[in-house]
Parts: C-alpha cells; structure tokens; sequence
C-alpha cells in the first residue's frame, strides 16, 4: 500500500515536472481532449451493444454514421460542441466542457477509476441512488440534532428514539413536534 | 477525489500495454528522442494510457499496426505531423526500439524499420539491454 502511494507520488512528480514545459502543456490538454471524447464514445457505444450506424440513427440521422467514424478517432479533434451535446443525450450521460487548472487534469491523469472511461447513463448511475440515501440519512442526523438542543436531551438516546421513528421523509419540523409530545407537551 | 465518485459501465478487462525502451549509454533512446518532442510524448502518454485500458484485438489500425517480422508500431498525431513508436512484443512487454514520423508513406528516418530490426534481434539475444519506460 505504502509502495504504491510512494510510486503514485513519483508518477505526480514526473508529470508536474513534464508540464513545465509550454509544449508538453498544451499537447497534454489537447490530448485528453481529443483521445477522452473518442475512447469515451467507442466505449459507451460498445457498452450499449451498438454498431455506429446505430448511433447515427439514434441522432436521427443514419447517414451520420462516416461523422460517428470521425468522432471515434482520437487523432480528429475536430468536434462540435452541439454534436457532442447531442451524442450526451444520447448515450444519456453528462458533458463537462469547461476550462480548469492544471492540477485537476493532473488529478484525471493519474486516477485509475474505469469511471472516466466509460461514463454510466443517468438510469445506470447507481452513484445518484448512493447520493439521495447520504441525504437521507443526512437528514435524520440534522433532526436529531436540532431535537436534543430543543428539549436539552442526551444526544444518544434522543438520536436512537427518533431517528429509529422518523421515516426518511420525515420533516425536521416534524420530528420537534414528536419530540415536544413525548417529553409532556413543551 | 472525482475519480472516487463517477459510475461506469462494466467493460471487458483489458490487456496492459507495458513499454520498455532499449538503452544505449545507460540512456534511454525513446527518452532521448522525446526530449526534442516535448508535444509528442504528451500525446504519446495519453494515447498509450487509452490503449492500455481496452484489449488489443480492439485497438484500431489508426492506432496500432503490426508491421511484420514481429515489430508493429503505435500511432499517433501531433500538429500536423504522424508519429510512430515502433516495437515488439517481448516477454510481456512491448519494447519500443526507435521513434520516428511518417510523412507520405514514408518514415523519416527512412532507414527506420531496417534499424528497429536490427535493435530488436539485439535484444533478443541480450546483447541490448532495456529498462521500463513510462510516458
């Protein structure tokens, strides 16, 4: 474990010591540009079980097929924001074109997560199911909170009665007014 | 921290592409010759990267091409100009012996192939050492 964040540092150093130089700089963002959308997209079609005319088709077009050929090929780098737009709509999937510092791509780089290379649809994106429980829970811990500083409660006891009661929709406000009719109606 | 986060899609598990560059003087002569195409090895770094990540029977001929007698090369663009990396697949490796551009169907250096022949029975009979390279 030690060795391989020893090795990963290395790797950091090596390339931050690489992006010193102006042309290296420029031909690295060109680069994961270029190579990330082209892989990306043979990657998601594939995913999907699609052959390029299918895409093509799925963006209303069959005849767009030569174009997905195009865009498939990293060394193109010639490609339309409102097309790309469109090819995200289709495989269902967010696009972030923006400008960013260098130590977040040097971040991008160095990570190893398949994640970035073959991006889940929305419907797939299991990360979102993750992100609503944590607010879940994140709301049961809040009410709980609030109700001990209300009624001056033991924060383990309190958290333990209402938060096993509350269902996760329970509003905050809601969870006071239990709270308030259980301990005699302050 | 993102990479923590996104979802992905189950993909085949992929074949490594693990370089190795031939030394001469105790240095590396890939290294030496990315040292004057700062743009190229960065190009270089991001397309093997990509390459690494998906199994080789997929990787394209604008990608990858084998160019007979063993050696095949790995392609990639920088401005207006067509590198190749060419190599051999050695002892799970993939040895890269000589760098060069293609121009019209033609390699500059022209005697490319012939040397990166030369270099490669050298090391296979060991009289020509290698080293990782990592791009």
């Amino acid at each position: 474990m030690e060795l391989e964040r020893l090795e990963n540092l290395s790797l950091e150093k090596q390339l931050v010591d690489q992006l010193q130089d102006e042309e290296y700089r420029r031909a690295f963002v060109e680069g994961h540009t270029t190579d990330t959308i082209a892989f990306q997209l043979r990657a998601m079609r594939k995913a999907e079980g699609w052959e390029q005319k299918d895409v093509a088709e799925r963006l209303g077009n069959r005849n767009l097929q030569p174009m997905i050929s195009r865009y498939e090929n990293p060394d193109y780098g010639k490609y339309s924001i409102s097309t790309l737009l469109e090819l995200a709509a289709v495989f269902d999937v967010a696009l972030a074109v923006r400008f960013a510092p260098f130590s977040e791509l040097v971040e991008w780089d160095l990570s190893s997560n398949p994640a970035k290379d073959c991006p889940a649809s929305f419907a797939k994106d299991v990360r979102l199911t993750e992100m609503v429980e944590e607010n879940k829970e994140l709301q049961q811990a809040a009410g709980a909170v609030i109700i001990n500083n209300v009624l001056g409660i033991s924060a383990a006891t309190q958290h333990q009665d209402f938060a096993r009661r509350a269902t996760p929709h329970t509003p905050v406000f809601e969870l006071v007014a239990q709270a308030q009719r259980a301990s005699g109606g302050m | 921290m993102i990479a923590d986060v996104i979802p992905f899609r189950p993909q085949p598990q992929p074949i490594s592409l693990r370089l190795r560059e031939v030394l001469n003087d105790e240095s590396g002569e890939i290294t030496k010759w990315f040292s004057a195409n700062s743009g190229a090895r960065a190009k270089f770094r991001i397309r093997v990267q990509h390459l690494q990540k998906i199994g080789r029977g997929e990787w394209n001929i604008t990608q990858f091409r084998h160019l007979g007698d063993g050696l095949a090369e790995i392609k990639w663009k920088h401005g207006n100009k067509q590198f190749r990396a060419i190599g051999f697949d050695h002892q799970g490796w993939f040895v890269v012996v000589i760098g060069c551009i293609h121009k019209m169907n033609v390699y500059d250096p022209q005697s490319c192939l012939k040397t990166a022949k030369r270099i490669m029975g050298e090391v296979k009979d060991g009289t020509r050492k290698t080293r990782e390279f990592k791009p």
